[in-house]
C-alpha cells in the first residue's frame, strides 16, 4: 500500500494540532516518527484511521492515488489499514475470538470455522499468548503485555497492508517485547508490501523493527527526516539537540 | 441443569442444590423458597412480559441469578437471612416502556448481597431501575452492592433510582450508578478492526447485558442475536 499525506492541517476541540504535515510511504517501507510528547503523534494515527473528532481542514490523504478523507473508520480498517492501540481498550462479555472473527466477516474474509480455529491457535502459539484468554473477555484482566500481543494477534488474523504501531512498546516488558517484534518482522517478511509506521518517543523498539526512514515531529509537522542513523541522534542528543546537530 | 417453562400465573419453586434456567413468556408471579444451605445458580430468561419474582434466602445459602429480560418489567423481591450470600445480574433490553423493582431486605447477620443492573434502552421509551437496599436495626456485619448502568441509544426516558434505607452502623453498603451512551473510544476501536457501527453496536451490547454474568449461557446469547435481528424466537 501506498500512503501519502499532503499538506494536513488538522483540528480538534478547536485547537490546530497538525499543521501542514505530509510524509509519503511507498509499499514495503519502514517509517518512524520521533517526538517529544505533545507534538501530534498519537494524532496522526487517529487522523490516519478516521477519527471523526480529528477534523482534517485542509490538505489530503491518499491511498494508492485515491483520497481516504471522506472513508469511515471501518471502510479504512477494509482498505489495509491496522492501528496497534497504545492502549486498547477491554470489552466485558465479549470474547477476543469474537471480536476477531467479526472483523473477519466484516471485511469479507469469512474463513471456516475449523480453518479458523487452527489459524488462531498457531498465532496464539507464535506470540506465546495463552489460548484460554482468546475465550475470555476482550482484553479483561489482561496485563498491558498481553493486550499488545492481542493487538499483534489480531494483525497475524487479519493481514493487514499499512500497519501503525502507537507507542508499541509501552506496557511491554523486554521478552514480550521481543516475541511481539519478532512476529511483526516475520509478519513483514511473508508480506513484503506491507508498510509501518512506527510512532514512538524511545528508539528501543527502532532496534528490533529497524525503520528505513526517521522523521523528527515539532509543532505539529516533521521539522527533520533521516535514515536509522538518525534516531541514535535522537537518543544521544535528545530532541532539540539532535536538531541542531542535524541542522548544522 | 434444570430448564423449567412458567405456563401459569403463579408459579413456585423450591430451590434444590442445583442449577435453573426458567424461561418466562407471559406475566406472572414466581416464589423461589428454599430450606438453608443451597448453593444454586437461577437464570432467568423473560420475554415481553411483566414478572414479579420474590426469592427468600435462607441462612448459609449462596444464590446466583442472572436474568435477561427483552422488552419486559421485572420485579425482584429478595429477603436474605443470616450469613447468606446472593449475586444478581439484572438485565434488561427493551424499545417498550419497562419499569423495574429491586428490593433487597437484609434480615440477618453476615449477610452478602451483590446487585448488578444493566439496561439497554432501544427506543424513546421509559427504562427504569428502582433499587431498595433495606437494612434493619440491630443487624451486624451486612454488605450491600448495587451497581446500576443504562445506556441510551436513542432519547429514551431513563432512569436509575437508588435507595439505601440503613438503620444500622455495622454494615458495608455502595451504590454506583452509570446513565449515558456507548463510549466513542469502544466503538471506534471495534470500527478500526473493519466492523461497521451497527455490528460494533450489537457486540457492545452483548457485552453489557452479559456483563458480570457467571455463566455465559449460550440461549442467552443466542437471544441477544434473534433479538438484535429482529424478533424474539
Amino acid at each position: 500500500m501506498n500512503l501519502e499525506i499532503k499538506n494536513i492541517y488538522v483540528e480538534t476541540d478547536s485547537k490546530e494540532i497538525l499543521k501542514d504535515f505530509s510524509l509519503s510511504i511507498h509499499e514495503g517501507e519502514i517509517h518512524a516518527i520521533m517526538g517529544p510528547n505533545g507534538v501530534g503523534k498519537s494524532t496522526l494515527s487517529k487522523v490516519l484511521m478516521g477519527y471523526p473528532d480529528y477534523i482534517i481542514k485542509s490538505g489530503d490523504i491518499l491511498v494508492d492515488n485515491n483520497s481516504i478523507k471522506s472513508l469511515e473508520i471501518n471502510e479504512r480498517s477494509k482498505l489495509g489499514i491496522f492501528l496497534v492501540y497504545q492502549n486498547p481498550i477491554s470489552i466485558d462479555g465479549v470474547t477476543t475470538s469474537e471480536v476477531i472473527k467479526a472483523s473477519l466477516d466484516s471485511m469479507g474474509k469469512r474463513k471456516g470455522l475449523y480453518e479458523y480455529v487452527l489459524e488462531l491457535e498457531k498465532n496464539t502459539d507464535t506470540l506465546n499468548f495463552d489460548k484460554s484468554m482468546l475465550h475470555r473477555g476482550f482484553n479483561v484482566g489482561f496485563s498491558g503485555g498481553e493486550r499488545k500481543k492481542n493487538e499483534i494477534l489480531q494483525i497475524l488474523m487479519l493481514k493487514p497492508k499499512f500497519i501503525i504501531l502507537d507507542e508499541l512498546d509501552s506496557g511491554l516488558d523486554v521478552d514480550s517485547l521481543k516475541i511481539v517484534c519478532e512476529a511483526l518482522n516475520n509478519y513483514l517478511e511473508e508480506n513484503k508490501d506491507t508498510s509501518v509506521l512506527i510512532i514512538t518517543h524511545y528508539t528501543r523498539i527502532l532496534d528490533y523493527i529497524k525503520p528505513g526512514f526517521v522523521h523528527m515531529m515539532k509543532d505539529g509537522k516533521i521539522s527533520l527526516s533521516g535514515d536509522f542513523e538518525l534516531s541514535k541522534k535522537i537518543e544521544k542528543h535528545g530532541y532539540n539537540q539532535s536538531f541542531i546537530v542535524e541542522g548544522n | 441443569m434444570n430448564k423449567i417453562k412458567v405456563e401459569k400465573d403463579n408459579f413456585s419453586l423450591e430451590l434444590e442444590n442445583t442449577d435453573y434456567i426458567i424461561e418466562i413468556e407471559k406475566e406472572c408471579k414466581i416464589k423461589i423458597i428454599e430450606n438453608k444451605d443451597i448453593t444454586s445458580n437461577i437464570s432467568f430468561l423473560i420475554k415481553n412480559s411483566k414478572v414479579d419474582i420474590s426469592l427468600e434466602i435462607r441462612e448459609n445459602s449462596n444464590i446466583v441469578i442472572n436474568s435477561l429480560g427483552f422488552d419486559s418489567s421485572v420485579n425482584f423481591d429478595i429477603f436474605a437471612d443470616r450469613n447468606s450470600n446472593l449475586k444478581i445480574v439484572d438485565s434488561i433490553i427493551t424499545k417498550i416502556d419497562s419499569i423495574n423493582n429491586i428490593t433487597i431486605n437484609q434480615k440477618g447477620d453476615y449477610s452478602s448481597v451483590l446487585v448488578y443492573s444493566n439496561g439497554i434502552n432501544l427506543g424513546s421509551n421509559k427504562l427504569y431501575f428502582k433499587m431498595d437496599g433495606i437494612i434493619e436495626k440491630t443487624r451486624f456485619g451486612v454488605y450491600l452492592d448495587e451497581n446500576s448502568k443504562i445506556i441510551n441509544c436513542m432519547d429514551g426516558d431513563s432512569k436509575i433510582i437508588p435507595n439505601l434505607i440503613i438503620d444500622t452502623k455495622e454494615v458495608v453498603a455502595n451504590h454506583s450508578a452509570y446513565l449515558g451512551t456507548f463510549q466513542d473510544s469502544d466503538l471506534y476501536y471495534l470500527m478500526s478492526r473493519g466492523i461497521n457501527l451497527n455490528d460494533a453496536k450489537n457486540l457492545l451490547i452483548k457485552s453489557y447485558l452479559l456483563s458480570n454474568m457467571t455463566l455465559n449461557l449460550e440461549e442467552f446469547i443466542k437471544e441477544i442475536s434473534l433479538y438484535r435481528n429482529g424478533g424474539i424466537e
